[in-house]
């Protein structure tokens, strides 16, 4: 006669004296909100931490090995590549590199220091160095003898964008260049680089339109870099070196680790108190009802009926709780970033929200709240009807 | 006579920490049909014999068949078809489900297990058992909204809905004015003799225990005296 019996007493049970209801489910919002509000804030200082660590850096490498004479450049590398460019959900950017120490100078020749000159041929289409974003003068056209520069030698050489430079590479090769960019991307290493067309790089450096220095990869995930490695070792025989960004960073690794241990700690005890908080307010919504559920049992219900009206009572409330909690979390998020700018007004740094973050928060604390029903119904339906009418 | 109660040494201890003995050994039989007294002051032990024979206890020794079903050791499934199924129970206190109308809270033991009815017929049954009872224009309303006489004749309503075999009632006048108490009685007597329910009413009240066809007197949980009013 009633196929939804227990969901309609749940829904009864919550509508009278609604007031109760909602407060109990601001108080689960509240908890969700503050959750969801951590667990972003914590996933965002991650993700831009591996960003401005790694983010423009390789995460595999593939070069010659230094003593090697004979394969002393890489030839042909889309040959290497083709195998295992097929999973984009492993590697989002592959590029060949040409690159050599050079000397540089200013067009006079009054100032004179050493740096690296390299040239990109991207596969995707995509800067592995986020030059195109750091860039602080100038565009990025490296067309008709055009140079970006790092914002180190610019200082160094006094340059600017427009100025002309020279390049001397080994075998006495020069390259006169003109600056038509400047970036400054924080890493030293990398603001001692002049970026030329990847042609007249190979020319520079004697290498044909098919020879490379390396390629570089970056992944999806930085921290599956070693397994990736070792799988492509075990799969190919290359006759070249293949590196992963873990062996020469190790101190990064440890920092980055420990950054993601102590955000998952953080995270899971926070969980941990929401839900014991929110085991205790459903647990009191059932006291609430302790004699209707004597007065059901006496009227036949059984006892896994009792327990799904107080697993439906929990799940509109953790629901509703759940779903308002990470409108309340996301609401924050935007407080947040309103008030900690830069002094150039741009956020404090990128907010990640991942849709899986948000999905499994909802998944999990509504399965967290319904099992708090389950366990605080099992409680008292054990009893008899007429202790808990006379007794509750 | 078909018998509707069949209770062979029923005994009952709350264990605690003083042991209460509340049924010291009830022998009892009851025909089908009639209404019955269970009689006496309190703490003699009525509401217990009351909540074993309707399921809602469970007894410490002994044997107790209702509806020629031996419940004494049923599984708390099977418990709960038959209080559903086989019994009615009318509390002192009235326990209706202050979220829903009277209508719901008098359909409710019908809505639980479906049952051999549909809808529209246990409607029916409902606008039957209300006009009976004079409760029609109060079925839409609330339990908080009504008198305590209309709660407990909704109580009544709801526990004979099922057309159980029996109806236990405990103290279902304690709470109600003369006016009232007179009105649910005769209820009583009137579907008896209508229905052919059997009713077992605990009750201190004399003049309610006078009127049944037996009076069965408990004092310190066993029975004392059996007496047949006509």
């Amino acid at each position: 006669m009633f196929r939804f019996l227990e969901f309609f007493i749940a829904y009864r049970f919550l509508q009278y004296k609604l007031y109760r209801s909602l407060l109990i489910v601001l108080a689960i919002a509240i908890g969700i909100g503050v959750q969801t509000f951590v667990g972003i804030i914590l996933d965002s200082t991650q993700a831009n931490l591996i960003k401005r660590t790694l983010g423009y850096s390789p995460h595999l490498t593939i070069k010659p090995f230094a003593d090697d004479k004979i394969n002393d450049r890489i030839k042909r590398p889309e040959e290497i590549v083709k195998k295992i460019i097929d999973d984009p959900n492993i590697f989002n950017k592959i590029t060949f590199v040409a690159e050599g120490v050079i000397v540089l100078s200013d067009f006079d020749r009054k100032k004179e220091i050493t740096g690296r000159l390299i040239g990109f041929q991207d596969l995707q289409g995509k800067d592995i160095f986020g030059l195109r974003e750091n860039l602080i003068a100038g565009n990025y056209s490296l067309r008709n003898n055009g140079a970006v520069i790092g914002y180190e030698i610019a200082q160094k050489l006094d340059l600017n964008v427009g100025d002309y430079f020279i390049i001397r590479a080994r075998a006495n090769k020069f390259m006169g260049g003109k600056v038509v960019g400047i970036f400054k991307s924080g890493n030293q290493q990398l603001d001692n680089y002049v970026v030329a067309d990847i042609n007249r790089v190979q020319d520079i450096l004697g290498y044909s339109r098919s020879e490379f220095s390396s390629i570089f990869f970056q992944i999806n995930n930085v921290f599956d870099s070693d397994k990736i490695k070792n799988k492509l070792l075990v799969n190919y025989r290359w006759p070249y070196e293949l590196s992963e960004w873990k062996e020469s960073n190790q101190q990064l690794l440890r920092g980055l680790a420990a950054q993601s241990r102590s955000g998952f700690f953080v995270q899971f005890f926070i969980l941990i108190s929401i839900a014991v908080s929110i085991f205790s307010i459903i647990s009191m919504k059932i006291v609430e009802k302790y004699k209707d559920i004597g007065v059901l049992k006496s009227l036949g219900m059984q006892n896994f009926e009792i327990i799904k009206i107080f697993v439906n009572i929990s799940f509109l409330l953790g629901l509703t709780g759940v779903l308002l909690g990470l409108v309340l979390g996301l609401g924050m998020i935007n407080l947040f970033l309103s008030l900690t700018k830069t002094e150039e007004g741009l956020p404090l740094f990128d907010i990640v929200v991942r849709f899986e973050y948000l999905l499994l928060t909802i998944v999990f604390n509504v399965l967290t709240i319904m099992m708090a029903g389950y366990l605080s119904a099992r409680k008292v339906i054990n009893i008899e009807p007429a202790k808990i009418i006379i007794g509750g | 006579m078909e018998k509707i109660v069949i209770v062979r040494n029923l005994v009952k201890i709350y264990e605690g920490k003083v042991d209460t003995v509340a049924l010291k050994g009830i022998n009892l039989e009851l025909d089908k049909g009639y209404v019955y007294a269970i009689y006496g002051q309190s703490g003699s032990g009525k509401t217990t014999l009351l909540n074993i024979l309707g399921g809602l206890d469970k007894p410490t020794q002994g044997k107790i068949i209702v509806g020629n079903q031996d419940i004494t050791h049923l599984d708390s499934k099977n418990l709960a078809i038959f209080r559903n199924t086989k019994v009615g129970f009318i509390f002192q206190f009235h326990y209706l489900i202050s979220e829903f109308t009277i209508f719901e809270n008098i359909i409710m033991p019908a809505a639980i297990r479906g049952g051999k009815y549909s809808y529209s017929q246990v409607k029916n049954r409902v606008v039957e058992l209300a006009k009976i009872l004079d409760i029609e224009e109060i079925l839409g309303k609330y339990p908080d909204y009504v008198s305590g006489g209309q709660r407990q004749r909704a109580a009544i309503c709801r526990a004979l809905i099922n057309e159980p075999d029996i109806v236990l009632a405990d103290e279902p006048t304690g709470n109600l004015d003369s006016e009232n108490t007179k009105i649910v009685v005769d209820l009583f007597f009137k579907i008896n003799k209508v229905k052919g329910t059997t009713f077992v009413i605990v009750t201190h009240n004399e003049n309610i225990a006078n009127q049944c066809y037996q009076k069965i007197e408990l004092r310190d949980g066993e029975i004392v005296k059996i007496v047949n009013n006509y």
